[in-house]
């Protein structure tokens, strides 16, 4: 179902090879996981509302827990396989251009991280509100912070190294547990929903 | 469980409510015995989808109870939905998907999945296993779903609109599916549908509907049986009913005369100025409505 969403990604991702290699900035690569990561969340979201599998697939011997958790294993999935495909990329670029690997992996796993801390806050979201109105959620819970960063970036206090090193190390247990907190709410939503 | 054990219906449906801001499914009374097919009808917005998604524990009830093959629905007995056949209005699976697919993705959800007799039924159907769900016709989606609810040994069908769209060739082909997955007394089918001539030919049992209230639940037979046409002026039809022997159940009137649907518990015979007639299913359907209507203060224009 998805294989036209791959051949978008191949695109993408060969768009990106030929804008790093350009401008030698690989970073890009890192930052289209977490869009591409929402954007197939999404798009899982979509079809099924499109097709109307929920209430199919819950008609027949599937609990909703169990649904839930599919969509989760799923996107989590996704995830991974785009964060695989950047590594490659990142792993090659840095043999080509003779940057240094382990920056661009810890670029890779940050990017991932980010995508999934994001997953776990819009996927109860999208459970709530249904898909159509979360798009507009999604697009205000991001945008809003980042332009509200932007027009104060001077303003505000400089992240040390030390800083941005301690946050590596704690963001991922905090996307953990986040996304923990994510599946529970948005079962308990879904248990309650009418299809 | 042998016969003397289970209990003789498949489907129990008692006082079944549901609330919705601008409509309401009242007290609804179902029993659908094993071995039968039951049509549930009504106008569009009457309720029927309601109910089967209640019986399918799609919604969540605001007042009642459903058994099905004697034990009571909830979200966590899914091993209920195992001996239960499902065709919704159209076929819900990704358009993407050909019948492989199709077929791995139920060999994991159903436990008693049987890929042979769903490729039978493919085969029976003319259906190309090779194609996309994209490119079949809606009557293939309709067969390509019946696939799906006959290849895991259900007992119950319910089927909420299905043979809706289709032409009078593949609407037939889906009703004889259904009389012959019944010849197996183990078997029944719920299936709705405003195709009331579909319901005529093939139920055992007719339920109407109408503004979420449950205005029949009879034998088709037994109601074909009981009702009337009569075709006269009024006051012949009203003479009629005062002597006994019919009840108007409904009547409507133009500038060529009257026509009521009278009940009877015996032979009526046609006299002078009075034409009697065989009541289908749907002009029975349509004159409850109507009188139903009127007693309520809707606009109904007879």
């Amino acid at each position: 179902m998805f294989k036209p969403q791959f051949k978008s990604w191949a695109f993408v991702l060969i768009f990106f090879i030929i804008y790093g290699i350009i401008f030698k900035n690989v970073y890009m690569i890192t930052m289209m996981i977490s869009v591409l990561g929402l954007v197939s969340c999404f798009s899982s979201f979509s079809y099924d509302k499109q097709y109307r599998c929920d209430e199919y697939l819950a008609a027949m011997p599937v609990s909703r827990k169990q649904l839930v958790w599919s969509k989760y294993i799923f996107v989590l999935c996704l995830d991974l396989i785009l964060a695989a495909a950047a590594f490659v990329l990142a792993a090659g670029y840095a043999v080509w251009a003779g940057e240094p690997l382990v920056e661009l992996l810890a670029g890779v796993g940050s990017a991932l991280v980010v995508t999934v801390l994001m997953q776990a806050i819009l996927l109860p979201i999208v459970y709530i509100i249904g898909i159509d109105k979360a798009r507009y959620v999604n697009i205000v819970i991001w945008m809003v912070p980042w332009v509200v960063i932007m027009l104060f970036r001077d303003r505000l206090p400089q992240i040390q190294k030390e800083q941005i090193i301690m946050m590596l190390k704690i963001i991922p247990v905090i996307a953990v547990v986040l996304m923990v907190v994510s599946v529970c709410i948005s079962v308990s939503v879904f248990r309650k929903k009418d299809l | 469980m042998n016969m003397e054990e289970r209990e003789n219906n498949i489907l129990e449906i008692r006082g079944l409510t549901k609330h919705y801001s601008d409509f309401t499914l009242q007290d609804l009374n179902l029993e659908l015995p094993y071995g039968c097919i039951m049509g549930l009808m009504g106008e569009n917005g009457a309720g029927k989808s309601t109910t089967i998604k209640a019986a399918l524990n799609l919604i969540h009830r605001d007042g009642g109870t459903i058994r099905m093959f004697g034990e009571d629905i909830g979200e966590d007995n899914s091993r209920l939905r195992e001996n239960i056949g499902i065709v919704m209005e159209g076929l819900n699976l990704p358009d993407l998907f050909k019948a492989v697919e199709v077929d791995s993705m139920m060999r994991g959800i159903y436990r008693n999945w049987d890929s042979d007799c769903f490729y039978q039924y493919l085969e029976k159907f003319h259906i190309n296993r090779k194609k996309k769900i994209k490119e079949y016709s809606r009557g293939m989606k309709i067969k390509l779903a019946l696939s799906i609810a006959l290849s895991h040994n259900a007992g119950l069908l319910i089927l909420d609109e299905p043979t809706s769209g289709l032409d009078p060739v593949v609407r037939e082909e889906v009703l004889d599916i259904l009389k012959e997955f019944v010849m197996d007394e183990s078997h029944s089918v719920l299936i709705s549908s405003h195709i009331i001539s579909d319901i005529e030919k093939t139920a055992d049992y007719a339920a109407f509907i109408h503004q979420g209230r449950l205005m029949l639940c009879e034998e088709k037979d037994r109601l074909l049986d009981e009702y009337r046409i009569l075709k006269g002026s009024r006051s012949d039809i009203m003479k009629m009913e005062a002597d006994g022997g019919v009840r108007v159940a409904g009547m409507r009137e133009n500038s060529f005369g009257a026509e009521a649907l009278v009940k009877t518990n015996s032979p009526v015979k046609s006299k002078e100025g009075i034409v009697v007639e065989a009541a289908s299913l749907e002009e029975i359907m349509l004159f409850l409505i109507k009188s139903e209507d009127r007693s309520c203060g809707n606009a109904a224009v007879y």
